[in-house]
């Protein structure tokens, strides 16, 4: 079972609007200056059960405000985690179809499509927005949109059908 | 220390010395030669009391040497205290009455001289800048105009207190229940604030004391006009000044200027002459005959128009934010409110003035301080994508993430129901620290009582309600022993509902008092007010009662938070909190609107901004009641009917408890919110919020993000005591006081605005 390392019910730091963000734990890269150095235990933090998944799932819409759903980590696209997070983007879009969601991941879209994994590929359809690559010290710039370096790439998911 | 010395020494002198004198030493300190004949004076003065026929005083001569006698069998010298025991003593044994009189004198005199020596200290503690409080963020109490103006203030509000206001009124001041604001002014019979009607002002001119002022000929003209206005009436009053729509305001001004650019560029650029042109003066400019005529010269004059607005609107916030007006290095209190005008020469001052307040002042391009900007937020005008102004509250927004201001006024405000959808003039528009003008109950014939244009809060009051309700409390416990719960808790609470009523009614007197001595006061005192009407309604036939009648006398409250912990353990952020009050605000509702329909004057419930108060009152407070948990183990009170600042709490769910009773307030409120500077990469979540307010019927909306500016090169983000762009440690920390900014918080607010500052949590990530 996945580990959640936190959650902002109300961020304004992820994506435009207000967003949901969860982070979860886990991570095999361990990039110098990474932003969540604690999140890469796969240990730390809170279960990802039916409680938390369904707390989320309310919050969603909490106060009658649609947010973004942010899924984070450590990192939530290993193979350790996969499972989880289609587990909460498919229950999120049971209850909101019209959902957006971004996933923040260090691989690359590339890496992930060779991975040929149902579950790869269920979550890649099923989100909007994907922020992909390892965070590379060197190329660090602040200034970008939803982005800690120049390698890393902000892709529209919403028509990504492979 | 330095008495006993001085005693010490002349003791040995005294020893000495063989013909030596008799002394005494005085309260001072200082050693003297004793008078006897003060003592046959003090004693005459009681005698004649007792017996005011008789002009024979026997004894007077002969206390006087026991006195001295007595004295001289002395080691050390006695002090004036001391010698008037034994007056005392010996009065006692000629004459009880006689000696009753005196101790009756003495005792008097004792309580004068206490008050004069308090008097004489504070005075002289501001005088000298001693012990600085920042009672108002915006007085540089250090500065030359700030002591003479703060030892002044300390007269005057002596003065007041003694000669001015009925005891019920001081009682309640001193006692820290009912709170008389800017008691300072309160002896000149100066009034708070106003709304200026910046259209009539422009559009006729207006006359100073050492000359007249032409009516504005152009955008320039008629910005700098709006400054020159704020500071001449920012004189008349103590409180702040406003513009209600200054983008409608300005519409006839930027046509003037597009004119004369266009004209020029007929005669320039053309090398024709501008004669036939005088017809089109006022034409839009985006009429036709403009259009048609040259695509160069309509270019040309595009181009001048706007450029001379964005100097005039730059030139604006210079004047507003360096001229410093009244003692204190004062700046006028301005607010400038904006944003509905869907006229193209509106859009282009609104743009003008959100562009300006993005791009800051000086060298360095720091936030402005003044003016207060409002974007007043209106559904079918700026608040949705398909609207004509939606991407200036876009620019607002961004402003708002970079610079605090603009704030949001909410022109759909339920509160604001009945103006006039074709007349800006009654568009829901506010001071900048969140006072507004509701309904006028004496509005002229023909006259929408919406109107805001000249009209202002008059003097408010605030009820300081943690006070009452501890003094409910403790009578119970006094009165039971033991802590109140259940069924006798919900007594003690009608307890303090009735005690609240006593008091509301109690203002509302306090009020009508100083109105009327307001109203006292002579034309003259006001001239620049009078004479150019920026005060609606004046008709001299019927004295100055006739236009401050338009004004509202309100009754404010401070710490609802902490009220309610005192009643019932928990505050408005539980279900029984909020029903409580519910019921507390629905009664200053309810006696507000009585209290306006009986007296025929504008009663307000105002949710007071406080910025010494919760600071001050909260002082008084731990001196009477110690501290208590939630209420009292803090240095500030809650403002108003605010969630305590330290609660953890989402921005929706503030909002949720906050608009459920700024409804109940018509003399004005605010709500906040408190979001990270990383906003300002967010627009949409702003806007998401700012609407949220709106929907949630929120009159007056504002946003807390820290603003940290490096003083040494100018990078401005969130940081702590070091610059990470040069190391430099000169960092100006700017936070929002009330409703306006000020300086560095750390400098300029006072002790318990500090406090408040660093006690505030984000209500959102």
């Amino acid at each position: 079972m996945s580990k959640i390392a936190g959650i902002y019910w109300d961020d304004t730091a992820a994506a435009p609007g207000i967003s949901l963000s969860v982070y979860f734990s886990g991570c095999h890269f361990h990039c110098p200056g990474c932003h969540n150095p604690e999140a890469q235990d796969f240990n730390y933090g809170h279960d990802y059960d039916t409680d938390i998944r369904q707390e989320i799932a309310q919050k969603l819409k909490k106060n009658g405000v649609m947010r973004t759903l942010c899924i984070l980590g450590g990192e939530p696209l290993n193979e350790e985690n996969i499972g989880d997070v289609l587990n909460l983007i498919g229950w999120c879009k049971l209850d909101y179809p019209d959902l957006k969601i971004y996933v923040w991941t260090g691989y690359t879209l590339e890496e992930l499509e060779e991975r040929d994994d149902d579950d790869v590929r269920a979550v890649l359809r099923n989100i909007t927005f994907l922020i992909d690559g390892r965070y590379e010290q060197d190329k660090r710039d602040t200034t970008l949109p939803l982005r800690g370096s120049s390698n890393q790439r902000i892709l529209y998911m919403g028509d990504y059908n492979v | 220390m330095i008495f006993l010395k001085v005693v010490n020494v002349l003791i040995v002198v005294k020893s000495l010395g063989s013909d030596y004198m008799l002394e005494v030493v005085k309260r001072t300190g200082k050693v003297v030669p004793f008078d006897r004949q003060r003592i046959v004076k003090a004693v005459t003065k009681a005698y004649q009391e007792v017996y005011p026929n008789d002009p024979q005083i026997l004894y007077a001569d002969k206390i006087a040497d026991a006195v001295e006698d007595v004295a001289q069998q002395y080691d050390n010298i006695l002090t004036v205290e001391e010698i008037q025991d034994l007056v005392e003593d010996y009065l006692t044994d000629y004459d009880r009455l006689v000696a009753k009189a005196y101790i009756r004198y003495r005792y008097k005199r004792g309580v004068m001289r206490a008050c004069s020596t308090e008097f004489i200290r504070s005075i002289s503690e501001k005088l000298r800048a001693t012990n600085v409080q920042n009672q108002n963020a915006n007085v540089d109490e250090h500065s030359f105009g700030g002591r003479v103006g703060e030892a002044s203030d300390e007269m005057m509000k002596q003065y007041a207190l003694d000669y001015c206001m009925s005891d019920m009124a001081k009682q309640n001041h001193l006692n820290n229940e009912i709170y008389i604001h800017d008691l300072s002014a309160y002896a000149v019979g100066m009034h708070n604030c106003l709304s200026i009607p910046f259209d009539d002002l422009l559009a006729n001119g207006f006359n100073t004391r050492q000359t007249d002022v032409r009516p504005a000929n152009s955008i320039n003209t008629a910005f700098q006009l709006v400054a020159v206005i704020f500071q001449l009436q920012s004189l008349m009053q103590f409180g702040g000044v406003s513009a209600t729509h200054l983008d409608w305001t300005m519409v006839p001004y930027v046509r003037k200027s597009f004119w004369k650019h266009y004209v020029d560029g007929v005669q320039y650029l053309l090398g024709l002459t501008a004669e036939g042109w005088e017809v089109y003066k006022n034409n839009s400019i985006d009429s036709q005959e403009y259009k048609q005529y040259n695509d160069k010269v309509y270019k040309y004059a595009m181009d001048m128009t706007e450029r001379e607005l964005q100097q005039a609107v730059e030139g604006m916030y210079h004047n507003l934010n360096t001229l410093q007006s009244r003692s204190g290095n004062q700046l006028p209190f301005t607010s400038i409110n904006y944003g509905t005008c869907t006229l193209p020469e509106g859009r282009m001052v609104t743009k003008a003035l959100l562009e300006g307040s993005i791009k800051g002042a000086g060298k360095y391009h720091k936030t402005p301080i003044f003016p207060c900007g409002i974007f007043q937020c209106m559904k079918g005008v700026n608040r949705a994508p398909e609207d004509p102004n939606y991407d200036l509250f876009r620019l607002a927004l961004k402003s708002t993430a970079q610079r605090i201001y603009p704030n949001y006024a909410n022109v759909d405000w339920s509160g604001n129901a009945g103006y006039d959808v074709n007349d800006p003039k009654t568009y829901f528009s506010t001071m900048g620290c969140r006072t507004a003008n509701g309904a006028d109950i004496n509005a002229e014939p023909g006259v929408n009582p919406q109107t805001k244009d000249g009209r202002g809060n008059i003097c408010p009051v605030t009820i300081i309600m943690p006070t009452l309700a501890a003094e409910i409390r403790e009578s119970w416990l006094n009165k039971y022993g033991v802590e109140v719960t259940g069924e006798d808790n919900a007594h003690m609470v009608d307890d303090f509902i009735s005690l609240l009523d006593k008091k509301i009614h109690e203002a509302k007197d306090m009020l009508i008092e100083r109105f009327n001595w307001i109203c006292s006061q002579d034309a003259s005192s006001a001239k620049f007010m009078y004479e150019n009407h920026t005060m609606l309604g004046y008709h001299p036939e019927e004295g100055i009662r006739s236009a401050l009648k338009h004004g509202t006398i309100v009754i404010g409250q401070l710490g609802l938070a902490e009220t309610l912990n005192i009643l019932i353990g928990k505050d408005h952020t539980t279900p029984e909190g909020m029903e409580l009050a519910k019921r507390i605000e629905a009664l200053f509702k309810k006696r507000c609107a009585e209290f306006k329909q009986e007296y025929k004057l504008n009663f307000g419930v105002y949710y007071t901004p406080a910025e010494n108060l919760c600071y001050t009152a909260m002082k008084k407070f731990k001196k009477k009641y110690g501290e208590i948990p939630n209420v009292s183990d803090r240095e500030y009170f809650t403002n108003s009917i605010h969630v305590p600042v330290w609660h953890n709490i989402s921005v929706f769910d503030k909002i949720d408890i906050e608009s459920q009773l700024t409804g109940y307030s018509s003399a004005g409120c605010i709500t906040y919110v408190e979001v990270p500077s990383g906003v300002k990469n967010n627009i949409d979540a702003l806007e998401t919020i700012v609407n949220y307010a709106m929907d949630k019927d929120v009159p007056y909306f504002a946003i807390n993000t820290p603003i940290d500016n490096c003083l040494d090169c100018g990078y401005q983000d969130e940081m702590n005591d070091t610059c990470p762009q040069c190391g430099g440690h000169n960092i100006q920390h700017l936070r929002r006081v009330t409703g306006y900014l000020t300086g560095d918080y750390k400098t300029a607010f006072n002790w318990g605005k500090q406090k408040e500052t660093e006690d505030r949590t984000r209500h959102i990530h």
